[in-house]
């Protein structure tokens, strides 16, 4: 009987606070789209210049624009944009007529593709190496596990990539240093081509994650908590399961939603090193032929993405950590 | 005998400030060769000198690139603008992120609503598009990359310097600043930044990692320098294609990036470690004894005991110490004694950095020093329970009640269908509610006199022989810790298990325990049974501990004088749209002292925060020797401010540790008395110093050189300084031991009859009003139940409150005075 009460004054309260971070969300998402067009818009040259430069004159420069509608001033062009992309309309590319949300389609699966099998990789290790490590710390093995994720994280994913590249591409051959797939085929059909890709986005995110897990295990076993449990004899593997993992756990929650928004919303560096065509190299092209609908598609569904994790990794965290619900 | 070897490894911090070292030296090594290469390069960073990627040796000491240029030149060349651009970068950010982050979290309310909201959409948007957005807005080259790593590196600094600040500002003696009137400017430079920098510097080394990536991944995009240019991410990029005919033409700038960035980890990582590696310590390799029953069935027998520091000082020295089953010891000393130690040395268990050097332990009859873990786990399954001290940390977040006391039942190998029984059991042992939606709940729902009643189901729920509780009392109110002891002494009347009660307050000790140890420097000093060791204290230890919470005569009511130094009238303050005071009138005439005390919740620290004006959102009116006083603290004169002067709670963080004691104490007197000079400042603080007992020679020392109390007088000091009418006190002794908190209670009434300043004292202790005296006023849900004054109110309680408070107080028997006064 107690409980009821409590659960009706709850819901509304939860509701209340979903709405407002859905709002908050969207509001986001909002200021994000205007501030890229702004940038976009506002740097010198545009669209017109950037297909045409060197190879035609003022007039047909001229022509062109009035063709894209770039002679509008900008913030009817934003509302414009705005106004279609409420409607699910997204616009077509100014550089070559495609429809933004076509293009946006296919290299998203891509991306999506990459970023999904590194992130299934990442999770289990992660947390499994920081926990072996935390549990040993200070002994040998823990050393070990330390200096080499140390050295991970200092170096660049183009640098990890290059080397893997030098020696299973160029040393061994046994990978092919270029992962771009055949036309019309998706990289589903040749997952050899993801190896490498994979293991680059894997070496810097997962060393950090280890070192996540491994400081919130250390921190975990020093607790009190423990110190009951093991001093009232629970054996060692119940200790770890039910109080240290979950503990060391929660905090990582969020860190792993921001990787997981990192890896599936376009890498450039890998796509850019093994010519992978994913988000971030179309984006990177469409923003250098100032192709605005294109960036501003991509940028809406990355920033949208990484928003939309972000609360989904802070509900998580809520469930796991009742206390911290409560601290809000 | 057991022979015992402990082993204990070299100290760890030696070895890590000497890999701090070197890695610093390395960093300063590479730095300085990335500034000075182009100085040194032989050769211009474009020269062609030879075929592509030729060989070692000639003019190319290191081989050719992909154009043929000398790879040593270009390399040499190729660091400068790198960590130049990077260093840039991380400055400007930090510059823009500590104001906008700072200011945020000073302000607080919509401004840093608005500031987070920015920083997310920011955070929103993907490192490489806010990258090449950037470059298109500023060209490629050094400029627009610089620009971009400083967007990237510019949100994320915001929140960290903000959430630092925010910490910063929760420390009581940065509310002891603010409510003396210091300027915002002063606080964030003097109180917070001080003690943010090391946080911070390790924050900037991980964001200067940061500033490389973004920075050498640009070039090697393309983004950055532009050939002729040489750059070390670039030339990766240029040389990919050569890996096979020159590997060294990607190998060197890649060692070079590595060297760099390992170091700064490394640094980072040495300097300031994220969490300490407590390593579970000391093996002992020792040969059980044959764990044959001894004769005579003591729960507990520990004989010849000691401990030792890695440092070789002696924790414990050859303690002896017998429990008969169903007895409760109470093992009670000042903090350092080895109280602790003792009581988990009892169940095998010794902290890391000491170790057994003599001794046995017989739990059961059972030896437990030299058993391996395993066996070890087990012994403790059968025999053993322990209920830490703080409710907070004593039960795993995510485990529910029945699931937590379940862990211990199964560690006895009960069977699981046999569990909720046992687990109802338990719960009812520890006077919890055994129904389902109790059993259901997490630790967050749960008061903190439940929590550690949880723990103790759980310690209980085996039906262990000894049971240990590392001062399951001090971190409740009293009314909690109370029923808490009532408790143990009914599950002794149940023939509950020996337990081993380690307490630093003898009154509570004195209502449950048969027999009590008085532990100082490692030895057992004096122990029998409770009444004896009260009545007759043989030690010089006991005698302090009993002296301490020994009320001497009650204080005589202090002499009313006409005109009231503070008056407060009709304050009602709100929190949001709560309100949390209602309606409250105080009167406090000058050498006299008022005692608001009341349960947890009630509204005392609310209203010590309307009183400085830390918290401003009241009306009502406030007179200091009869003038009006605004609500906020930012609203008041100087003059004003000078009268009410703060002496905040916790002598941990009432002092800020980064400024010595007399610059401390300095400090107000700058602010109130600027027509004093520096020798008249030190002559001053000297005085100030030796008015609360301490001397001269304590003005050069930092806190952390000083004990609890003594910083509680140097707090005192420092509110003296100002010259105040009435000094608040909030709580000011309850983090320190008896014997302490008696002594500065005692110089706060010196100070009162001396000074003739008025006192307003906080506290959930109603010993501190029985000593102090004056009036009392008794606050509970926002309101004022009773006043009086403190002998009436306390003999006579009109409030259920106020009588509820009083049967609270443990009370010592014969032939210890009773606490409360009677008139």
């Amino acid at each position: 009987m107690r409980g009821v009460p409590r659960l009706v004054r709850g819901v509304p309260r939860l509701l209340r606070r979903a709405l407002r971070a859905s709002a908050g969300a969207v509001g986001t998402l909002l200021a994000a789209s205007a501030l890229v067009f702004a940038t976009t818009a506002l740097a010198p040259g545009d669209a017109a210049t950037a297909r045409l430069a060197g190879r035609a004159g003022p007039e047909q420069i001229a022509v062109l624009r009035h063709q894209l509608g770039l002679d509008d001033p900008p913030w009817t062009r934003y509302l414009h944009w705005l106004w279609h992309a409420l409607h699910g309309d997204l616009g077509t590319s100014y550089a070559n007529g495609t429809p933004v949300s076509q293009l946006v389609a296919e290299r998203a699966g891509n991306s999506l593709l990459l970023g999904a099998v590194t992130a299934l990789l990442l999770v289990p290790l992660g947390v499994g190496l920081g926990l072996w490590a935390g549990l040993r710390a200070g002994r040998a093995a823990d050393r070990v596990v330390s200096l080499g994720t140390l050295t991970l994280v200092s170096l660049p994913e183009f640098v990890v990539g290059t080397l893997l590249v030098l020696l299973f591409a160029v040393g061994l051959g046994w990978l092919p240093a270029v992962s771009v797939p055949a036309a019309g085929q998706s990289p589903f059909t040749q997952p050899e081509l993801l190896v490498l890709p994979v293991l680059t986005l894997l070496s810097v995110s997962l060393a950090q994650n280890v070192r996540l897990v491994r400081s919130g295990v250390i921190e975990a076993a020093g607790s009190d908590a423990v110190l009951a449990a093991r001093l009232g004899g629970v054996p060692e593997h119940r200790v770890v399961l039910r109080w240290i993992l979950p503990a060391a756990v929660v905090p990582a929650v969020p860190v792993l939603a921001r990787y997981l928004a990192y890896l599936l919303g376009g890498t450039l560096v890998a796509e850019s090193l093994f010519g992978y065509p994913g988000l971030a190299t179309a984006l990177v092209n469409a923003t250098a032929s100032r192709d605005t609908p294109v960036v501003l598609g991509i940028a809406l569904l990355v920033a949208g993405l990484t928003v939309t994790l972000n609360l989904a990794a802070d509900a998580l965290a809520a469930l796991l950590n009742p206390a911290a619900r409560r601290a809000h | 005998m057991t022979t015992v070897r402990a082993t204990v490894r070299a100290a760890v911090p030696k070895r890590r400030r000497l890999r701090a070292w070197a890695a610093g030296g390395v960093l300063a090594a590479t730095v300085l060769l990335a500034l000075a290469g182009p100085a040194l390069a032989p050769h211009g960073p474009g020269e062609v000198l030879d075929l592509p990627y030729g060989p070692a040796g000639g003019a190319a000491p290191l081989g050719t690139d992909h154009l043929g240029a000398d790879l040593l030149s270009r390399f040499l060349h190729g660091g400068r603008s790198l960590v130049l651009l990077s260093l840039g970068a991380l400055g400007a950010a930090y510059l823009g992120g500590a104001v906008v982050g700072m200011t945020a979290a000073l302000r607080g309310g919509r401004l840093d609503a608005w500031v987070l909201r920015g920083a997310d959409v920011l955070l929103s948007l993907p490192a490489f598009l806010l990258l090449s957005v950037t470059v298109v807005a500023t060209g490629r080259g050094s400029l627009g990359v610089g620009a971009a790593a400083a967007v990237v590196l510019f949100p994320e600094i915001i929140r960290v310097v903000r959430a630092c600040t925010l910490q910063a500002l929760q420390h009581d003696y940065v509310e002891a600043s603010l409510a003396r009137g210091e300027r915002t400017w002063y606080v964030l430079v003097r109180e917070v930044l001080p003690n943010a920098a090391p946080v911070l510097t390790a924050d900037a080394g991980v964001r200067f990692v940061g500033a490389v990536f973004i920075v050498s991944t640009a070039s090697f995009l393309g983004y950055g320098a532009q050939p002729p240019d040489a750059d070390w991410g670039l030339m990766i990029l240029e040389n990919r294609d050569g890996l096979s005919l020159q590997p060294l033409a990607v190998a060197v700038p890649a060692a070079a990036l590595l060297v760099l960035l390992l170091t700064v980890n490394l640094l980072v990582d040495s300097a300031f470690p994220g969490v300490a590696v407590r390593r579970r310590a000391v093996q002992l390799a020792a040969e059980p004894e044959p764990t044959a029953p001894e004769s005579g069935d003591s729960a507990l027998s520990v004989r010849e005991l000691t401990v030792r520091a890695e440092s070789g000082s002696t924790v414990l020295d050859r303690v002896d110490l017998d429990l008969a089953p169903g007895r409760i010891l109470a093992l009670v000393g000042a903090s350092g004694s080895g109280k602790t130690t003792l009581a988990l040395a009892a169940l095998g268990e010794v902290r890391p950095g000491l170790a057994v050097a003599g001794g046995t332990v017989r739990l059961a009859g059972q030896s437990v020093l030299g058993l391996r873990e395993r066996a070890l786990r087990a012994l403790r399954g059968r025999h053993a329970g322990y209920v830490p001290q703080d409710p907070r940390t004593s039960l795993a977040p995510t485990l529910r009640v029945a699931d937590l006391v379940g862990e211990f039942l199964r560690a006895r190998a009960v069977p699981r269908s046999d569990r909720p029984e046992l687990v109802a059991a338990a719960l009812r042992l520890a006077r919890l509610p055994d129904d389902p939606a109790f059993r259901r709940r997490l630790p967050h729902q749960l008061s903190g006199g439940q929590r550690q009643r949880v723990a103790l189901a759980a310690a209980l729920a085996h039906r262990p022989d000894l049971l240990v509780l590392d001062e399951p009392t001090s971190a409740l109110d009293p009314a909690t810790a109370a029923g808490l002891l009532a408790d143990l002494r009914q599950l002794r009347a149940d023939g509950g298990p020996a337990i081993l009660l380690v307490a630093h307050d003898l009154a509570q000790v004195a209502e449950v325990a048969d027999e009590v140890a008085v532990l100082a420097d490692g030895r057992i000093v004096e122990r029998g049974p409770v009444a004896e060791v009260l009545a007759r204290p043989a030690s010089a230890a006991g005698r302090r501990l009993v002296e301490a919470v020994r009320v001497t005569a009650a204080p005589k009511a202090l002499p009313r004088v006409a005109e009231p130094v503070l008056e407060l009238a009709g304050l009602t303050a709100r929190r949001g749209r709560a309100i949390v005071l209602d309606g409250i009138d105080l009167v406090v005439a000058p050498g006299d002292c008022l005692s608001v005390v009341g349960p947890s919740g009630g509204g005392k620290t609310t209203l010590l925060r309307c009183l400085t004006g830390l918290h401003g959102d009241w009306s009502g009116e406030l007179r200091l020797a009869g003038a009006a006083v605004p609500p906020a603290v930012r609203d008041r004169s100087r003059a004003q401010l000078r009268r009410l002067q703060l002496v905040p709670q916790d002598p941990q963080d009432s002092l800020n540790p980064r400024h010595p004691v007399g610059a401390a104490v300095a400090r107000p007197l700058r602010l109130h008395r600027p027509d004093l000079g520096p020798a008249d400042v030190r002559a001053e603080v000297h005085r100030l110093l030796d008015r609360v007992g301490l001397s001269g020679e304590h003005a050069e020392r930092l806190p952390a050189g000083l004990s609890g109390g003594q910083r509680q007088r140097v707090a005192l000091a420092r509110a003296l300084a100002a010259g105040p009418d009435v000094l608040l006190c909030d709580e000011a002794t309850s983090a320190l031991d008896p014997p302490t908190a008696a002594t500065v209670l005692a110089l706060l009434d010196e100070l009162r009859r001396e000074l003739d300043v008025a006192l307003v004292v906080v506290t959930h202790d109603l010993t501190v009003p029985a000593r102090l005296g004056g009036r009392i006023a008794v606050l509970a849900d926002g309101t004022v139940r009773e006043t009086g004054e403190v002998a009436d109110v306390l003999a006579h309680p009109a409030d259920p409150v106020t009588a509820q408070l009083l049967t609270a107080v443990p009370a010592l028997p014969e032939p210890a005075p009773t606490r409360t006064p009677h008139p």
